[in-house]
């Protein structure tokens, strides 16, 4: 540890810490102990989505929450008519981030209507999925958050969340020609990098 | 093994069926799924499972059988080719909407399902090229109430519509066919019998003429009844038909040839005290007829040969040291050969090739490694020929090739053994033929003694439904159907029991038998290895009753000795007798279950010394069904819905658009009606769950 305090990082913030206390502290007659430095503000996990902004028939995922070890995306479903169902795989760096579960949405939900939903990760790094309506039923229209997903950090590094072998069908059982689109998800090193 | 490919299923697997009103999700196992959509509150469950997945594998090319939608495995014995001109055809037997149907491909056209329509499972069929260019297949259909034989002829690169076979008395099947060289006319043989009547079998005999079948002509009889018949047509143009048949004692070989209109009275090509099954004959130049077959011996069940020269028949040839399957005699290019596939210890095989011609046989040559069996060939007048075999992932292999110009035939049969390449006959698809029959194995035979028929003391004899009744349980609670029929006779013996097998199978019509039999004669101190040996023609016997049969063979369980323990001389025999069966499954192809292991567990499983008690029969039941459902699993399309060689979420939208849609209505989806009883429900569900986020590409 005696090697950490002689980085400029951390001379940076003894020095910030007495500035302070000159300016801030009891009178010179009485001397009062400097305040421990303020801990760095965490360093989180972060998603940047590969589509900037909600489209139209559009699947794609978005930042929930992120933590500096968790992140909790959901895969929404933008401006989208009937969609039944879908199928995708997600496609990421298992080094960077390990898929730890899934909560469902609530965009196919609707009174009397059941949704089924399948995930599993056959190999770290693929996760497949498959969330549809079932029975005689329309399909849901509109736009609303399908699936929350939730990673953990795994070491620093990037990684890109792709979607791969997606399809959306309509309650007619017509593919629907709508986009996937992931994101780029950034752990962040130790120290606040 | 299948089985263990199953067992590590999905890695990580989380299934919810949420209702959409309440958004609540709970913790269930995977058979709550098993019963019909009944209204919101019954889907509200969530599953999750843990464990190993596979990794990604290349997915499998499309195929011309995929293209034509009617794919199906291969099943045992039943795949046969034959050779003309530039084109090869292959016909094997599959299993397509939980009915056996014949399929045939033709060179590199999309293979096609042969034989008329309608209702009923098809036979093991056979094959051959005739001498106007012609190719015919013939096999038997089973309608139930009758069986008989059909045939199609493929001409000028097109099939036909399929004609009626000829006929004999009762039910027909069995079928072999040998062309008339330079001639459209070719031999059929085939079984025929009184339904029911194991013993009234009959060989027939008839012509097509080139026009019509000609009047069945029935061959002389032997003590026994016969089995499996090959017939070849001599030089004079007349056929010769090899069987096996019982001498009174065991089975040996005979041949009759037809001469001036009469068939010659049965001569024994073998006479010794060892059975001798599944002859071949061919005739090659001079017309020399040459005949091979199997003969057990302690080592397994060996490939011999003899041949006729002159009017003589030379001596028995030994053609391998090793054990092999079922040989087949051949002229290539006029020299008489034998092929066989040799059998390794782990299951695997080679393809053997031997010259017979000549005063000294050749040596065997390997020819190509075949882990499946069996294998049949087709050779044609002009040098050319094709080799196939089932691989043991359940696709058919193929060697091609034909004699070079001044060349030797085979010496470019030995030189093409590198080229063989994969005919694919992936997963089989239900729905192609679903009114025919289910998708999945319904009726299931337990054949054995007092234990499988369920005798128990408590503290009286009794007879209860044994293994059969929690069997049953479980196969309907994730299956959604299967039914387990009693064939136990108390006191049985293995001996009586190859007796009986083709009776129950004629009688119950069942898809799967689980043979479990041997305690009475490990008690009557009957040797192991007479034990297995009768276990093992069980089996064939099934398969020969049926060849698409599904047949589990299980290791006897132990005897419970007075203070409680398993320490009795009957284990010890019983120990030695379930040793020797993993070699005799792995080489028929056959599910070994261990219903010993778990039946020591301790005394309360025990109502006396050889008989289960309800609990012990509820862990017999389980652990029959711990083998029988992967092995079904994988006679399902997998959940793989739309063929893409993977089960994923787009087939879990499809099978949801279908859900609750019954056969006939509109949104019905035979493909999505996994289990093929009519309905797509829960069931169908729960093996889509199985196979989730798993490739089928068979590699």
């Amino acid at each position: 540890m005696s090697g950490r305090g002689a980085t400029p990082a951390g001379v940076c913030l003894t020095l910030v810490a007495s500035l302070l206390a000159s300016a801030c502290g009891p009178s010179p007659t009485a001397p009062r102990p400097p305040l421990p430095p303020p801990p760095p503000p965490p360093a989180v996990i972060t998603f940047t989505p590969e589509s900037p902004t909600p489209g139209t028939n559009v699947i794609d995922l978005r930042l929930m929450s992120s933590t500096a070890g968790e992140l909790a995306l959901t895969l929404d479903a933008s401006l989208v008519a009937d969609l039944f169902g879908y199928g995708l795989d997600l496609l990421y760096d298992s080094a960077a981030i390990a898929f730890e579960g899934f909560e469902p949405g609530t965009f196919l939900d609707g009174e009397g209507i059941t949704v089924t939903i399948l995930v599993s990760e056959p190999q770290p790094g693929t996760v497949v999925i498959g969330q549809s309506r079932v029975g005689a039923v329309a399909g849901a229209s509109g736009s609303g958050t399908m699936l929350v997903l939730r990673f953990t950090a795994v070491a620093p590094g990037r990684s890109t969340i792709s979607i791969d072998n997606a399809g959306a069908f309509d309650s007619s059982g017509a593919e629907i020609a709508l986009e996937f689109f992931g994101g780029d998800v950034t752990v962040p090193g130790t120290g606040g990098q | 093994m299948k089985a263990s490919a199953i067992v590590s299923l999905p890695a990580l697997l989380l299934l919810a069926a949420v209702p959409a009103s309440t958004g609540r999700a709970a913790i269930s196992t995977p058979a709550a799924f098993g019963a019909p959509p009944q209204g919101p509150e019954a889907v509200g469950e969530m599953t999750r499972q843990r464990s190993a997945g596979p990794a990604s594998r290349p997915q499998q090319p499309r195929t011309a059988l995929q293209r034509l939608g009617a794919d199906g495995s291969p099943l045992p014995a039943a795949a046969v080719a034959a050779a003309i001109g530039e084109e090869t055809v292959v016909a094997w037997l599959a299993s397509i909407g939980g009915a056996q149907r014949v399929l045939a491909a033709a060179g590199e056209t999309p293979a096609a399902p042969l034989g008329p329509p309608g209702r009923g499972s098809d036979g093991a069929p056979a094959a051959a090229a005739a001498g106007d260019g012609a190719v015919w297949v013939v096999a038997s259909r089973n309608r139930g109430a009758g069986e008989r034989l059909w045939a199609q002829r493929r001409a000028g690169g097109a099939w036909q519509a399929p004609v009626a076979g000829p006929s004999g008395a009762g039910r027909n099947h069995h079928p072999a066919l040998a062309a008339i060289p330079g001639s459209p006319r070719l031999w059929a043989v085939w079984i025929g019998e009184d339904a029911g009547n194991r013993n009234g079998r009959t060989l027939f005999a008839s012509l097509w003429t080139g026009r019509s079948w000609g009047a069945p002509e029935a061959l002389p009889r032997t003590v026994g009844a016969p089995m499996a018949p090959s017939i070849t047509v001599d030089a004079a143009g007349e056929p010769a038909v090899v069987w096996a048949a019982s001498d009174g004692t065991d089975a040996e070989i005979w041949l009759s040839r037809r001469r001036g209109g009469r068939w010659s009275a049965p001569l024994a090509l073998t006479d010794n005290a060892v059975p001798d099954i599944t002859p071949s004959a061919a005739t090659a130049a001079a017309g020399r007829l040459l005949v091979a077959w199997i003969s057990y011996t302690d080592s397994g069940y060996l490939p011999r040969a003899r041949s006729e020269d002159a009017g003589a028949w030379g001596p028995t040839v030994a053609l391998d040291a090793a054990p092999g399957s079922r040989p087949l005699a051949a002229a290539l290019d006029g020299v008489p050969v034998a092929l066989w596939r040799r059998l390794d210890e782990g299951g695997g095989g080679t393809i053997m090739v031997r010259r017979l011609g000549g005063t000294e046989p050749g040596p065997p040559s390997d020819l190509v490694e075949a882990a499946g069996s069996p294998f049949s060939a087709g050779i044609a007048a002009d040098g050319r020929f094709v080799l196939v075999w089932s691989r043991s992932d359940g696709r058919l292999e193929r060697l091609e090739g034909r004699r070079p110009p001044g060349g030797d035939a085979f010496e470019a049969l030995a030189a093409a053994a590198g080229a063989a390449s994969a005919i694919p006959a992936p997963t089989p698809r239900p729905g192609v033929d679903a009114a025919d029959a289910s998708a999945l194995p319904a009726r299931y035979s337990a054949f054995g003694d007092s234990i499988t028929n369920g005798v128990v003391y408590d503290p009286d004899r009794r007879e209860s439904a044994g293994y059969r009744q929690p069997l049953q349980a479980s196969l309907r609670g994730f299956f959604g159907l299967g039914t387990v029929i009693n064939a136990g006779v108390d006191g049985e013996t293995s001996a009586d029991g190859v007796g009986r097998i083709d009776n129950v199978i004629r009688d119950q019509t069942p898809d799967v038998v689980l043979v479990m039999e041997g305690t009475n004669d490990v008690t009557a101190a009957i040797d192991e290895s007479v034990i297995a040996f009768n276990l093992q023609r069980i089996v064939e016997r099934a398969f020969e009753e049926k060849p698409a049969i599904l047949v589990f063979l299980a290791q006897i369980p132990p005897e419970l000795d007075p203070a409680g323990a398993f320490e009795t001389s009957f284990n010890e025999r019983a120990d030695a007798l379930n040793a020797l069966l993993p070699p005799i499954a792995a080489a028929l192809a056959v599910p070994l279950v261990d219903q010993n292991t778990p039946l020591r567990d301790g005394p309360e499983l025990w109502s006396n010394p050889l008989h289960p008690s309800a609990a012990g029969y509820r862990v017999m039941g389980e652990t029959w069904y711990e083998s029988i459902k992967p092995i079904v699993l994988l006679a399902s399309n997998r959940g793989d819905l739309d063929g893409s060689g993977r089960t994923d979420g787009l087939d879990l939208v499809r099978l949801a658009l279908a859900f609750g849609a019954i056969a006939g209505e509109e949104r019905y989806d035979a493909a999505a009606d996994i289990t093929g009883d009519g309905i797509i429900d829960g069931f169908d569900l729960n093996i889509l769950v199985e196979f989730f986020a798993r490739r089928h590409d068979g590699s």
